[in-house]
This record gives C-alpha cells, structure tokens and sequence, in this order.
C-alpha cells in the first residue's frame, strides 16, 4: 500500500511539474510571438502604436453626442452646425406622397455616406439616388423609386441644380440645396448643365 | 425621468428572460445570480422581440407595449411559480472577496467601454442596417411597416436582416419616446457586461480554479477589436457582437451538457441556439454548428425525443423569416452565388488565398493582440488534456465556425478577397468569446489541482 501511494505520489508531483513546465513554456511562446509579430517588433513603439490606436485615434473622432450623434457625426461633410436637426427640419416639410431625388457627383464613400444619412432622416419619403459621373465615371441611378411614382423634390450635393430650379431651390448649408422638381423629366438630365 | 423609463424597458425584458429561465433550466442545476441576469437579458430580448415583431401586424403603439409588458409579467409569474414563489439557494449571489473583486473589475471594464462608446459614433452598419430599423419601428408604433421591405430606394438597408436587435432597441425607445442614437450605443455595453457575466460563470462552472476567471476578462482587454476599434465590437452598433455574446451562452449550456448528461438542459439551450438566426443572418450559420456539435450526443444515446427542444425553436425562427420575407419581397441583392458543385469547382482556385488572408487576418496583432495564438495553443492543450466534451466542444465551436465562413468567400459575388477583408474580421467576433472561454478553460493551472486531488485519494486509503 504504502508503495503504491509513493508512486502515486510521486506521478503526480512529477505531472505537476510537467504541467508548470508546459505552462511557463506556453507563457513564453505567447510574449515572443506578441513581440516578434507587434508591428513595429519593440515594446515601445507598440505601445505607441496601441496609445494612437486606440486612444488618439478616438479622441480625434470623437462623436458630437446626442440623440444624433452617429448622424451627425456623418454630415460632418456638410459644414453646418446640427447638421441631423437642420436636415430633418427642412425635409419635415416636404409631403410623403411622392418620391424625392438625391443627386450628386461620382461614386465616393462620402457622397454615399451623405445620401445614406439623408434617406435615414428623411423616413418615410422615399429617396432615390442618381450619381452624375463625369470625369469620375458613367452616371447612374442605383436605388430609384418605383417605375411610376412621381419625383416631387430633388436634393443637390456638391453639384449645382439646373438654372431653371435655382429660384425655388433652398440652401442647406454650403453643399446642399432642397429643390422642388419640375414636371416628368428624365433623371439624367438633371446631371445636365 | 427617461432613465427610470429606460431601466423599466429593461427590467421588463430581464423579467421575462427570468421567468423563461426560471421554466427552462433544470430545477436541480445551480444557477449564480449574475448568471441569471445575463441568460435573463438574452431570453428577454429574444422574447420582447419577437413579440413585437408577431404582433406588430395587429397592433401598434401603446397598446402593443402594454400587450408585450403583461406577457413580460405574466412569464415572470409563471416562471416564479414553477420555483415554488422563490429563489432558491441555488441562485446565489457573488461570495467572497475574490467574488466581488472580479464584478468590481468587470464593472470597471464595462465603464471603459462605455467611456470607449461614448467617444465614437457608430460604424455605418451599426446605424444604416441595424439601428435606421429601429427608428423606423419607433416612429410606426413600435413594428417596422411591410412597406418599407419593398422600398426600392433603401435596399443598402438590408431589409432581409433579422430584427432581434432593431426591435430590442426599438423597445427602449418606445418606453423612453424618442429615438436617440446614444441610447441605442447604450444596448450594446449591456451585451457587453451580459458576455462578461456569461465567461465568468463558464469559467467557474468549467474550471476548478477561480483564477481563470480574472484571465477571461483580461483576455477582453487583449483583443482591441472587441472593445477599443473595428467594427463588429461594441461600441460600432453592428450585431455582431450581440450575436457572440448569444453564441457564448448557446456553447456554454451545450458543453455543460455533455460533461453533465442533464437532459433537461436541452431546452435552454435550444432557446439560445434558435436566438441566433434572429440576431443576425450568420446566425443560422452558428446554429447549424451547434445543432450538429448537440445531434452528436442525441444519437450516441438514441434518444431521439431530446432532439424536439434542440432544434425546434431554431427551426421555428428560421422558417417562420423566410416565410416572412416570401411574403414582403425585400429589395436586397444578393452577395453570394448560389451554392452549386459547378460555381465550386470553378471558383475553387480561391482557396488557397482565402486560407492565406485568414491566416493573416488571425495574426492580425492590432486587431486581436494574441488571441488566436493563444486559442491555437489552448486547442492543442484541450486535446491533449481535457475530457471529451471540452476536447470536442469548444474547438468544434470555435474552428468550425471560421472554417464555414472561410468557405462562404468561395461563393461571394463580390471580389472575393474585398469582401474577405471587409467583413472577416466582424465574423472573428462572433467565436471570439468562446474562444476566451476555451483560453480560459484549456491552461493547465488546473490540471495541476486536479493532481493534488488525485493524490490526496490514497492517502484516505
């Protein structure tokens, strides 16, 4: 009995020690690979790296705060103060009947993030986007209202309306105009000058 | 005001969590109190939701919040009544120094990720997908209109996308009345306190030595994506981490499963598993993992009336949506190719470089410091070392997932490896807190106590 409880014993101290071994060796294999693969490859400018990263970079981004924080954070672009309240107050008077247009030039991140965040405050209306290409690329019309369904205002980013809308068209800011559309006209045109 | 408005919206939420809770988990099991709360919140949500979406085509506004609080109350009821009217011992509050310490460090982490939150807006997904549903089911009195699924100038909305948290967060809007994208950010820490709750329970559930716990919530620290940048973590508004967070509570009950035999945790985790394909599309993905990881034990037991609890509510979830969107015709393209041995065979040359970019995508130390490395080594320990349900579970549950999404690219319309780098890291964080747990449970400090035990044996004799 007493033979076998010493080998008993004696495995499991040797196992313990089996497994400090594997877990030191573990530990080390962790920190060398965190090491070697940091961009950068020493502690100092990975800690540098970690502080832009992660605190810098946010502060930099720092959102407005409020009920539209995100959106708002989005219009930034547009250059006017409580860009998400100017928005939806001058879309709050435009009917729900009926469609409206977004129109704006190529197809850069930006201009989406604009269309996007207006079609959000602009809920229910539906609002249709044409991108005018140019120099950029071929202008197109990726989400249009239903075949059918009148448009009744049209919404210029960074691109000028026609002549003929100027007079009724409001400004919202330096790159934003709120225009009401003329009868039946094909949405091309409107890239027209 | 709002923020007693706010607590009653989620108190209402945990109530009927806890009382499915209360009717789900076996009598005999002991649950911790901070474990409750978090099973609670995942419950709740799922229920509220769904409530919501059912019979929000019936009513709306007022009525439909009073309707859903009553079912809140009356589940509470039913569930406290199944417990005799009473908490019983088993759900115990944290005990001991160390106990507190760690809810006290956990609370910390969850103010860091609040003051986190609290400096970034939320990614593009975050509002336009997720949260521009919930404002609009708060602006229709509570349930999104069917018009809006047609709606050919929003299909960027994804309108085909589970509502599990729109309409959660649509929920806390309605009591509070008015939709504040602040607010919605806030759903998200409590996820995010919910997944630290859930890894320390498992932890300890799992594991002999209370230590481990601590590195689970360190481990958190570690992987900057889930807390600090990216999106996919908490503070971007994407579903992905809430989806992580229902997949960690899914894994946990599965794998106690087989270490426990109890049949009667079948049915919670089937409640937790079919939440999945509601939280988010990649949910159904997860789902089938889990259901056939579960379907293993069911056959080698031949006990083929267990498999009604496990798959049931998935099933129901899952087709009662896609019966659903037969219906509204949402305008949404779709991302992937049809899945066909054909559009295998020719865009299998994709491989290779999907392997490649994963591969580096894991290795990636800004956005997930040593996490999978260490998964890697915790894999190898857990085969080498643990008993079969964690040595089958737990890799299972975490590489089988990344395997099928890896996989998923082979299909993608999109320029595959665009697509990959876009949206790879999101998915990583769906496994990445099982993942944690897997860490936690595999280092041999245990193994070291479990010797001790083991010697102390013959020395009764």
């Amino acid at each position: 009995m007493e033979q076998s409880q010493s080998t008993y014993a004696n495995g499991a101290a040797e196992s313990e020690v089996k497994n400090r071994i594997i877990t030191i060796l573990t530990a080390c294999l962790i920190i060398a690979a965190a090491f070697s693969l940091w961009p950068g490859g020493t502690l100092w400018l990975s800690l540098t790296n970690r502080f832009d990263n992660v605190l810098a970079r946010s502060l930099r981004l720092k959102a407005p705060g409020g009920s539209y924080d995100t959106t708002d954070h989005f219009l930034k672009p547009l250059q006017i103060q409580n860009p998400s309240e100017m928005i939806s107050k001058a879309i709050s008077d435009i009917p729900t009947e009926g469609a409206v247009l977004f129109i704006t030039v190529g197809d850069d991140e930006e201009s989406e993030l604009i269309y996007r965040t207006v079609s959000y405050l602009g809920w229910p209306r539906r609002i249709g986007e044409v991108r005018c290409g140019g120099t950029r690329g071929p202008t197109e019309a990726p989400f249009l209202p239903a075949a059918g369904e009148p448009v009744k205002w049209l919404i210029f980013y960074r691109i000028d309306p026609p002549p003929e809308l100027t007079q009724a068209s409001k400004k919202i800011g330096p790159r934003l105009t709120l225009s009401p559309a003329p009868e039946m006209k094909e949405w091309k045109l409107y890239c027209s000058r | 005001m709002e923020i007693v408005l706010f607590a009653v919206a989620l108190l209402l939420i945990i109530a009927a969590g806890c009382g499915i809770s209360l009717l789900s988990l076996p009598r005999n099991r002991s649950t911790g109190a901070v474990e409750l709360l978090c099973l609670s919140f995942l419950l709740g949500a799922s229920f509220v939701t769904l409530a919501s979406f059912t019979l929000g085509f019936l009513i709306a506004g007022w009525g439909l919040r009073l309707v859903i609080t009553a079912c809140c109350l009356a589940i509470f009821a039913l569930g406290l009544r199944a417990r005799s009217w009473r908490f019983d011992r088993s759900f115990a509050p944290p005990a001991g120094k160390r106990d507190w310490a760690l809810l006290c460090a956990s609370l910390a982490l969850v103010g860091m990720a609040a003051w986190v939150s609290s400096l970034r807006a939320m990614g593009w997904d975050g509002l336009l997908n997720w949260e521009f549903k919930a404002r609009i089911a708060f602006l229709n009195g509570g349930a999104i209109p069917l018009s809006f699924y047609s709606d050919p100038t929003r299909p960027w909305t994804h309108p085909e996308y589970p509502l599990l948290l729109p309409l959660a967060e649509a929920w806390l809007y309605g009591w509070v009345g008015r939709a504040d994208q602040e607010m919605a950010q806030s759903l998200f820490l409590i996820f995010f306190a919910a997944a630290l709750g859930l890894l320390h329970a498992s932890v300890l559930r799992f594991c002999e030595h209370p230590a481990r716990a601590w590195a689970a919530t360190a481990m958190t620290l570690l992987a900057p994506q889930l807390i600090f940048s990216g999106q996919g973590g908490v503070s971007s508004g994407y579903a992905d981490f809430p989806l992580a967070v229902f997949y960690l509570a899914a894994v946990a009950i599965l794998l106690e499963y087989y270490e426990a035999g109890d049949a009667g945790l079948l049915l919670p985790f089937g409640l937790l598993a079919g939440a999945l394909p509601w939280v988010k599309k990649e949910g159904a993905i997860l789902w089938t993992c889990l259901i056939a990881i579960a379907m293993i034990k069911v056959i080698q037991r031949r006990d083929w009336r267990r498999a009604a609890p496990i798959v049931a509510p998935g099933l129901a979830v899952l087709a009662g949506w896609r019966i659903f969107l037969m219906i509204a015709k949402p305008s949404s393209g779709e991302e992937f190719l049809p899945v066909t041995p054909s559009i295998l065979r020719s865009n299998l040359w994709r491989a290779p470089q999907i392997a490649w970019a994963v591969m580096r995508e894991l290795l990636n130390w800004r956005r997930w410091g040593p996490l999978w490395v260490a998964v890697v080594v915790a894999a190898l320990f857990l085969i080498a070392n643990q008993g079969r349900g964690r040595r089958v579970i737990l890799p299972a549950a975490v590489f089988l997932p990344i395997a099928l999404y890896a996989g998923a690219y082979i299909f993608t319309g999109w320029d595959f490896l665009v697509h990959l780098n876009n949206s790879f890291p999101r998915l990583l964080v769906h496994v990445s807190l099982v993942a944690m747990l897997m860490v936690s449970t595999a280092a041999p400090i245990a193994r070291a106590r479990k010797d001790k035990s083991v010697h102390a044996t013959p020395e009764v004799i």
